[in-house]
């Protein structure tokens, strides 16, 4: 298992005495929040609100307490937590998690692009893709109001973010420099109401078993709301080889290595013929064209089994059993 | 155990010099102002005997440091009245080449350091010479239980 950014609240009460003297108070607000920062290998943060009784802890607990994220298990962060707990004295395992983010590192055969590029939304799960421009290849989001899922070359944020000390740390924990790594992670914006009806649930939570299970078998779930992409299947007889299905083919095999489906390269040869001004080509003629460009693209398979999916190396990353994930 | 790069990152040090013509006042020369600017920090045999209780069971007492912050320092330490902050110095005979480590504890509400006013943070002192001159003193804030990881981290440089 693995929990990374995480942000909790903890509801003092009156024998709760803070102490914030080793922390670095960053921002006062009007709202009546203060906001410290807690020096560790990351800056972790402290919400303070005197008067509404009311403490948050934010920030990404592996990065804080390890310097990386390539792996953090229970033991970890049950130390790390209660670190922090004693250093503001306060008990916070009875915190209550308002945002936590859990994930999977996967190790690979092949560079995590291909992966990342070949996975797309289901189109009945709602979610919003969200390609960084400048991240393309390296890493993909997909979002609702309840959750924000992330697959990215975990590798890469090693060997471009981190330093030469860190690198040497982070390979005694397992990492592999000339390895593939593909980080899938679910940051959960209402854990309350993915896992427990409505009802916030604890820190201590967290770590327990039972709840863990629910996350792996959560993590596994979020995945299957996204589809693998399917290679582009090459027709066995004459007929559906001629010389336009040969270019429909070649510009479909294109576009999905790309990270693209069928149905927008249909919308794109669409957008193309639509943008034809009616002078150069009727409305009738358009029409017609996009009557041909479907029966193209109907005729083009992809394989039922796509080479992408990650669904049984997850599966086992996660120890869950068949029964657990269907 | 605690993560050495985690022990480096919160890693605070100084270093205190003993005023000539004192036995134990030492004062603040370089590094982290946590502690106050002039400590007493005497030797054992410079002591009444301490009862064979608590941690002095775990490890022999080798001496104590206080101190008490003036009016015009600041601190995370100083926080009630008479602003004193102390903690024995037990030996870890483990890691000879250090002269031991500290449990700090601060004046609490009723002027008073007890154990309830332990703060858990954690002090280790070296020395650079045989008489105790120049102190090096570091500073771990909560982190008395961590008291393995950290002599492991500091003896390995």
């Amino acid at each position: 298992m693995m929990i990374d950014f995480i942000s909790a609240t903890k509801h003092l009460r009156g024998e709760d005495s803070i102490f914030l003297g080793h922390l670095q108070l960053e921002a006062s607000y009007s709202t009546g929040w203060n906001k410290y920062f807690l020096n560790g290998c990351k800056y972790f943060e402290i919400w303070n609100n005197e008067a509404r009784g009311l403490l948050q802890i934010k920030g990404s607990l592996p990065y804080f307490w390890q310097g990386h994220n390539f792996n953090f298990d229970n033991r970890k962060l049950v130390e790390a937590i209660s670190y922090i707990g004693k250093l503001i004295q306060v008990d916070l395992f009875d915190s209550i998690v308002d945002i936590f983010e859990y994930g999977k590192i996967i190790q690979i055969g092949q560079k995590p692009e291909s992966y990342i590029l070949n996975h797309r939304e289901r189109t009945d799960q709602r979610l919003l893709m969200n390609d960084n421009a400048r991240r393309r290849g390296n890493l993909r989001i997909w979002e609702n109001a309840e959750v924000r899922l992330k697959m990215y070359d975990a590798g890469r944020n090693i060997l471009h973010k981190q330093g030469v000390k860190m690198k040497d740390i982070i390979q005694e924990s397992g990492w592999n420099p000339e390895g593939y790594y593909l980080k899938f992670e679910a940051h959960y914006k209402k854990p309350h109401q993915t896992f427990n009806r409505g009802v916030g649930f604890t820190i201590a939570d967290l770590v327990n078993p039972d709840w863990q299970r629910r996350f792996n078998v959560d993590l596994y779930t979020q995945y299957k709301k996204l589809i693998p992409l399917g290679m582009i299947e090459q027709p066995n007889n004459k007929k559906d080889l001629s010389t336009q299905d040969l270019l429909m083919i070649a510009l479909a095999e294109g576009a999905t290595q790309g990270g693209s489906t069928l149905t927008e390269v249909k919308k794109m040869l669409y957008d193309r013929i639509n943008a034809i001004p009616d002078e150069i080509l009727s409305p009738i003629d358009k029409k017609a064209r996009k009557r041909q460009i479907l029966a193209l693209i109907r005729k083009i398979h992809t394989s039922p089994q796509s080479k992408w999916d990650l669904s049984d190396k997850l599966k086992e990353a996660l120890s869950l059993r068949e029964q657990e994930n269907t | 155990m605690m993560a050495r790069q985690f022990i480096e990152a919160v890693k605070q040090d100084a270093v205190y010099n003993l005023k000539e013509g004192t036995q134990s006042s030492y004062y603040h020369t370089s590094g982290a102002r946590i502690l106050p600017k002039r400590l007493s920090i005497s030797r054992e045999s410079e002591m009444t005997k301490v009862a064979k209780a608590g941690r002095n069971l775990l490890h022999p007492v080798i001496g104590q440091l206080i101190g008490r912050f003036t009016r015009e320092e600041t601190s995370p330490l100083k926080r009630y009245k008479p602003f004193f902050c102390r903690t024995q110095i037990w030996q870890v005979p483990e890691y000879p080449l250090f002269i031991g480590y500290g449990s700090i504890g601060i004046s609490n509400n009723e002027g008073k350091i007890n154990r309830a006013s332990d703060t858990g943070d954690l002090v280790v002192l070296t020395a650079s010479d045989r008489d105790w001159r120049t102190l090096r003193i570091y500073y771990f804030p909560a982190m008395i239980h961590q008291l393995d990881a950290v002599m492991q981290y500091l003896s390995e440089g």
